[in-house]
């Protein structure tokens, strides 16, 4: 009988190989019986010809003697005295065995423990029992470090192969710890339940809910006494769902028609127009690009361009906009290559899918193949895990997950899919990265031809499989040279189904992958999806943690809710739009931030995170919303979609070529086109305003980005060249637009472009007294643009507006 | 709700409202400070902390050798390496290092002089005459290894702990457990960062962004130009930037009073304050004018080729004083020396070397000095190194030659805060290979320096994903034997 250990074990930490959870295996668990004892002294020929020092000529024997010579002197009186006491056949039938380790047989050293073996022969590094020995992980023996030369004598030991006469097994350990994952048990977490139906609550107000989304909501204000507070005005709400849905401000003619249409369809012609525009796919392109981890270069030490990634990008923009289905747009970016097609156009397009996969960082200064091509398969497994269903599959690596019913075993079978997918090729290829060229007709050959010198070649960074499609071995506690059981291809047990499908031999499995994830059984790929979406327009996820529905994350605070969404998806063909528009139009979202004192009061006390939502919860902009929105208040906003984002200077090869790369002048672009160099995002000056305002970490899956709040954003907007800049074309624009209008005028013209209201009375009074101040204090150098004093006094009132509070703070 | 008043509670009630903002966070500061219960109803995320334990340094410079010096060149002298010159070195070379394709030959014997120094008869080069008065001082690590054969890895390894993936540094983990004593500058300075490798050796990672690594200058900028960026508005004058200023308070404290109260708007507001409190500050330390001709003399400030490093390192001083907790001083020489990329001596050693050392040699003697004639020697804890160290045997790559990459044993030193002066920890083999006596792997390294500083790392954790995280993840062992 086998101990299992603890669920709620406190630390546990992504590879590198080693975590808490397996020092605690190691070092805790309980023994299993054997039978047998050591053969001390007797050399015996050793049996197994595949080792490579087993041949048995002459000059190998006299080899042997010397060997044996070695260990006799210097390795077995040390393992004798030091370690049979807790390592050895006869601590175990004295209950006295540790770790699950012998070290008193050369099986019993080469099988290990659970960590893995204890001694792998020419290795010294990854030895276990030298780490231990040299107190690097465990500290062993526990009674007082070996001596200085004795440590030595081991690392030449097993430098020189570790020989060793000591044959038979005196019994070899079991080395699965621990119990198996009772998947029937696990399944009763309520991520992996399928979402349930239920029909929405009853709510004593029944006149506020617009939607079944407000009963479920309002039905859960009301069990724990709280009542929304008011609804948002009309300024209020124009500005919140156009920065939501297309990441800029409204236009003064937009709020004009907005507030005369008072008609019942003044809203839903707001949404429909923002949901059509094609400013609404850069906007949830980009969100969905940051759950992609997406980049223009590899970052790290080998900081490559991937010159093509664009298209990915542009791909994903495109298919938002035209409201592809979630499910088709995943399968598509999973296995695209693999996918059948109409036309060369659309087997192009599903190619260029595939960068999903590929974008990411890849530890290209590597040096071992394999170690390689499982690291990579690493990234795109957190990936999948992270993005699509909201778990930390990385875990699995080295041990079975500690908190999610997810066992090495099925890690490995993902392994096994993308490890039989290119990722990555030989070094000193372009890039290092496999550039599939995209099929050309008639038509896009000769649309390619003309832009060669533009585009460069039409190669996309894509997928394709191996051409030997393979099984992946455990390896155990993640060290590659551990090789454990070959585990067939496939996907989660946690989330098995019937009917899902079975991967065959030749293929790598990633089109099967995509369709067990999209399938309408699958529990978590439509809940983790339209919580996404939750986040984004509510500024929390119904799972607050919207990268992780395991047992570490967070619990749903609408579970009903979530799961009435979910279904609600998946049966309208996973419409991403109609999806916004519903949450958009609920009651909810229409919330005003603020209220009366006393529900102000009430909510505070009864909860004060809002996770209810009893009122509208304000956010910082994202840094792309308040760069566009400078640019686009400023009349400076190009609005060019798509195309390639950066180009490489010199020749491509395998080092660190950051400063290599040549970026076009990105400065007026919107926020989705800025080239992204991984780890570099300041590399052009310009765009230094990416790391200052919390880009997203292109390096991470991330479904929420974080809202810092530190002083170098407002050194930045007071001081930036960008922003004063943007300001003095702002005040430009703003005086051209209003030219023989009077100085208040044109104060409330400029806060109704840039706030979405008009300034309050002690505004303008500031606003005028600034002016002035700055007129009479005007010195040449501020007056030398030509158009004198009213253009500096302008310029740094519209500073101003830039670096308030309100215009990066939505409501 | 009871006393203490919230900060929240204050801004209500004030008559001044927004303006006594700033006063609130310094009363909070203090009252942190002296652990009283005020600190936990305003607590901000650099508000002084305590540690977990009585610390012996207060703050931490480190000087970054960005390249990996040769530690037997320097501080680890190999008397069996100086009589093997030109022979094979016994086990040879492993695998990892060779398939890096150089061509690693003969062990070559140091050619400098070597000596010992002070009471204590410490070992060092010719290299560094200055430091080398200093020995009595420093307590040097002969036994560090670390992972990593190449640069990325093994510098984000000693600066993050993890060798590919985003974590966060060594000195935001620290400002996170310790906050900050200054109220108008970050906690954590990084002067001169290498811009190669990108930000993740000072980036918070996951941490929340207040302790990231703020950066003053790059390797590209001579370090008399190296500057916070945004700091001063080059188009402004300041009494027009300052009546801008009062507009823009009068904006957000409109803002504010619109607005439910919203804790995300408070943190937004109290950080301009803190802007506007770096933007009167910050220049201040930033400026060496205030500074006597001896200690800018004593730096090497306006003499080639110290003053670059001079400069990093009075700046260093400067801010270890205004009460920054942690400061880091990367040295890279390239913009000086095309072709010679740091202290990356693959090849031409002899050369090059000597270079480097010239650069560094007197600013950090005239570190030491300073702060110990200020006294700050004893609570400030001083780190110099490099990601690894370079093999004992010679590396072919032209005719010149140098030494490889070699992360298995190498020298890192630390003086003041708390460490054994005149001492020296830990030994490689007789060729300076491999680290073989009382061993210190990196995570040992900085489970120490989180020691010294109070903080037990392994309490020193952060919740994200899901997990919780480390700087030393699941390994680093204090290191007993250079505790003073």
């Amino acid at each position: 009988m086998r101990a299992v250990p603890p669920r709620a074990f406190p630390v546990c930490l992504v590879p590198p190989r080693h975590c808490l959870m397996l020092r605690f295996l190691l070092a805790k668990l309980v023994m299993v019986t054997l039978m047998g004892a050591c053969s001390l002294g007797a050399l015996v020929a050793r049996a197994d010809d595949s080792e490579p020092n087993a041949s048995r000529d002459q000059a190998d024997k006299s080899h042997d003697a010397a060997e044996l010579a070695f260990f006799e002197r210097r390795i077995r009186p040390v393992l004798v005295e030091r370690c049979y006491e807790c390592h050895s056949a006869a601590a175990q039938q004295a209950g006295k065995l540790k770790g699950e380790l012998l070290l008193d047989s050369r099986p019993g050293v080469l099988q290990g423990g659970p960590s893995g073996p204890a001694v792998v022969p020419g290795d010294v590094e990854a030895s276990l029992l030298l780490s231990a020995i040299r107190h690097e992980d465990l500290e062993m023996p526990p009674d007082g470090r070996l001596d200085a030369d004795v440590i030595s004598a081991f690392e030449t030991w097993i430098r020189r192969g570790a020989f060793d006469p000591r044959a038979e097994a005196a019994g070899v350990v079991q080395v699965d710890a621990r119990a198996p994952i009772d998947f029937a048990e696990a399944r009763k977490f309520w991520a992996f339940q399928p979402p349930r139906k239920s029909s929405p609550p009853q709510v004593a107000n029944t006149s506020w809910p617009r939607s079944d989304i407000d009963r479920f909501l309002l039905a859960r204000l009301e069990a724990v006494g709280l009542e929304p507070v008011g609804d948002a005005d009309r300024h209020t709400l124009l500005r919140r769902v156009t920065f939501d849905l297309t990441g800029l401000p409204p236009t003064p003619e937009a709020i004009e028609s907005y507030l005369a249409d008072h008609s019942d369809e003044a809203w839903s012609r707001v949404v429909d127009r923002l949901l059509a525009s094609p400013e609404f796919g850069e906007r949830w392109g980009r969100h969905w690009l940051d759950v992609a981890r997406y980049a223009d270069s590899n970052g790290g030490g080998v900081n490559i361009a991937f010159d093509n990634a664009w298209r990915y990008r542009d791909y994903v923009i495109a298919a938002i906009n035209a409201d592809k289905p979630y499910d088709r747009f995943l399968r598509e970016q999973l296995a695209g290559d693999l996918l059948p097609y109409d036309s060369p156009q659309q087997q192009a397009e599903q190619i260029v899918a595939t960068g999903f996969l590929m974008v990411g960082n890849k530890p290209l200064g590597k040096y071992d193949k394999e170690a390689l091509v499982l690291d990579v398969a690493d990234e795109q497994i957190d990936l999948v895990g992270r993005a699509l269903m909201g778990l930390t599959l990385g875990c699995a690596r080295c041990h079975d997950h500690m908190f999610d019913p997810v066992p090495m075993a099925d890690y490995y079978a993902l392994a096994g899919i993308f490890a039989s997918t290119h990722s990555v090729i030989k070094k000193k290829v372009i890039s290092g990265i496999p550039h599939v060229r995209l099929p050309l007709d008639e038509r896009n050959a000769s649309w390619y031809e003309a832009r060669k010198e533009q585009i460069g070649q039409a190669f996309a960074q894509a997928a394709a499989d191996i051409e030997h499609p393979h099984d992946e071995a455990i390896r155990i506690r993640g060290q590659l040279a551990a090789r454990g059981q070959v585990v067939p291809r496939g996907f989660l047990q946690v989330a098995r189904f019937a009917g899902q499908p079975d991967i065959p031999n030749d293929e790598s499995g990633r089109r099967q992958l995509a369709e067990w994830l999209t399938d309408p059984a699958h529990p978590l790929t439509a809940r983790v999806m339209v919580n996404r979406v939750w986040h984004h327009l509510f500024g929390r996820g119904l799972v607050a943690t919207v990268d992780n529905f395991g047992a570490r994350g967070q619990r749903p605070s609408h579970p009903r809710l979530l799961d009435h969404l979910a279904i609600e998806f998946r049966e309208d063909n996973w419409s991403l739009k109609r999806l916004i528009r519903r949450l958009v139009h609920t009651r909810a979202y229409r919330l005003a931030s603020t209220g009366e004192a006393e529900l102000l009061t009430r909510g505070r006390a009864l909860d004060p995170d809002n996770a209810l939502l009893w009122r509208a919860r304000g956010r910082r902009l994202d840094v792309e919303a308040m760069r566009d929105s400078i640019l686009a208040i400023s009349d400076r906003l190009d609005r060019t979609r798509g195309g390639p984002t950066l180009t490489f200077s010199g020749r491509y090869e395998f080092s660190n070529s950051t400063r290599r790369l040549k970026v076009p002048d990105p400065s007026r672009r919107r926020g989705v086109y800025l080239p992204i160099v991984r780890d570099h995002l300041d590399m052009v000056p310009s765009l230094d305003i990416l790391e200052v305002f919390d880009f997203a970490n292109p390096s991470f899956v991330t479904g929420r980005r974080n809202a810092t709040i530190v002083p170098t954003q407002a050194l930045y907007l007071m001081n930036s060249e960008f922003v004063t800049e943007q300001a003095e074309h702002a005040a430009r624009r703003l005086l051209r637009a209003t030219s023989g209008q009077s100085d208040r005028e044109r104060v409330a013209r400029f806060f109704l472009t840039a706030l979405t209201r008009p300034p309050s009375a002690t505004e303008v009074d500031g606003a005028l007294e600034l002016l002035q101040d700055v007129r009479a204090a005007a010195d040449v150098s501020e007056a030398e643009a030509g158009e004198g004093p009213d253009l500096a006094a302008w310029t740094v009132l519209c500073q101003t507006i830039f670096a308030s509070s309100e215009f990066v703070f939505l409501n | 709700m009871t006393l203490p008043l919230t900060r929240r509670q204050l801004l209500q009630t004030s008559a001044c409202g927004f303006g006594s903002l700033a006063l609130a966070g310094l009363c909070a500061r203090e009252a942190a400070a002296e652990g009283s219960s005020a600190a936990k109803a305003t607590s901000q995320p650099l508000d002084p902390r305590s540690p977990h334990f009585a610390p012996r340094a207060k703050r931490v410079i480190f000087l970054f050798m960005m390249g990996g010096p040769s530690h037997v060149d320097t501080f680890d002298f190999k008397p069996e390496l100086q009589k093997r010159d030109g022979q094979d070195m016994p086990g040879g070379v492993p695998e990892a290092q060779k398939s890096a394709g150089r061509q690693l030959r003969k062990l070559m014997a140091s050619p400098f002089r070597w000596q010992q120094h002070g009471q204590s008869g410490l070992w060092a080069s010719e290299l560094f005459p200055h430091v080398a008065e200093h020995m009595d001082d420093l307590c040097v690590i002969n036994s560090m290894h670390t992972e990593g054969f190449d640069h990325a890895n093994a510098t984000l390894k000693l600066h993050t702990g993890a060798v590919s993936l985003t974590r966060p540094s060594l000195g935001s983990w620290v400002v996170y457990g310790l906050g900050s004593h200054n109220d108008s500058l970050p906690g954590f300075i990084t002067i001169c960062p290498d811009r190669g490798r990108g930000t993740r050796n000072h980036s918070n990672a996951f941490l929340p962004s207040v302790y990231q690594g703020l950066a003053i200058g790059h390797d590209g900028v001579p370090a008399r130009e190296a500057t916070i960026r945004h700091l001063a508005n080059a188009r402004l004058s300041p009494t027009v930037q300052r009546r801008q200023l009062e507009y823009l308070r009068q904006l957000n404290r409109e803002h504010r009073a619109r607005t439910a109260d919203d804790d995300q708007l408070d943190g937004l507001i109290r950080s301009y304050e803190l802007a506007f409190r770096m933007q009167r500050e910050a220049p201040r330390h930033l400026d060496l004018s205030d500074e006597t001709p001896h200690t800018l003399a004593m730096y090497g400030i306006d003499e080639r080729p110290t003053d670059d490093f001079g400069r990093q390192c009075l700046m260093a001083r400067r801010f270890a004083e205004a009460g920054v907790r942690f400061i880091q001083v990367t040295h890279t020489i390239r913009r000086h020396f095309p072709g010679v990329a740091n202290w990356d001596q693959h090849n031409d050693l002899v050369r090059d070397l000597p270079r480097n050392c010239r650069a560094v040699d007197r600013p950090i003697a005239a570190l030491l000095a300073d702060l110990k004639q200020r006294g700050m020697l004893d609570d400030t804890l001083v780190i110099w190194g490099g990601e690894f160290g370079r093999t004992p045997v010679a590396e072919h790559r032209s005719k010149a030659v140098g030494r490889d990459h070699n992360p298995l044993g190498y020298t890192m030193w630390l003086a003041g805060g708390g460490v054994r002066a005149g001492h020296v920890h830990g030994a490689t083999d007789a060729f300076g290979y491999r680290a073989t006596e009382d061993r210190v792997y990196m995570h040992d390294l900085h489970a120490t320096v989180l020691h010294l500083l109070g903080l037990d790392h392994e309490r020193l954790t952060y919740r994200y994903a899901g997990r919780d995280f480390r700087l030393t993840d699941v390994y680093g062992r204090v290191v007993k034997g250079i505790l003073a």
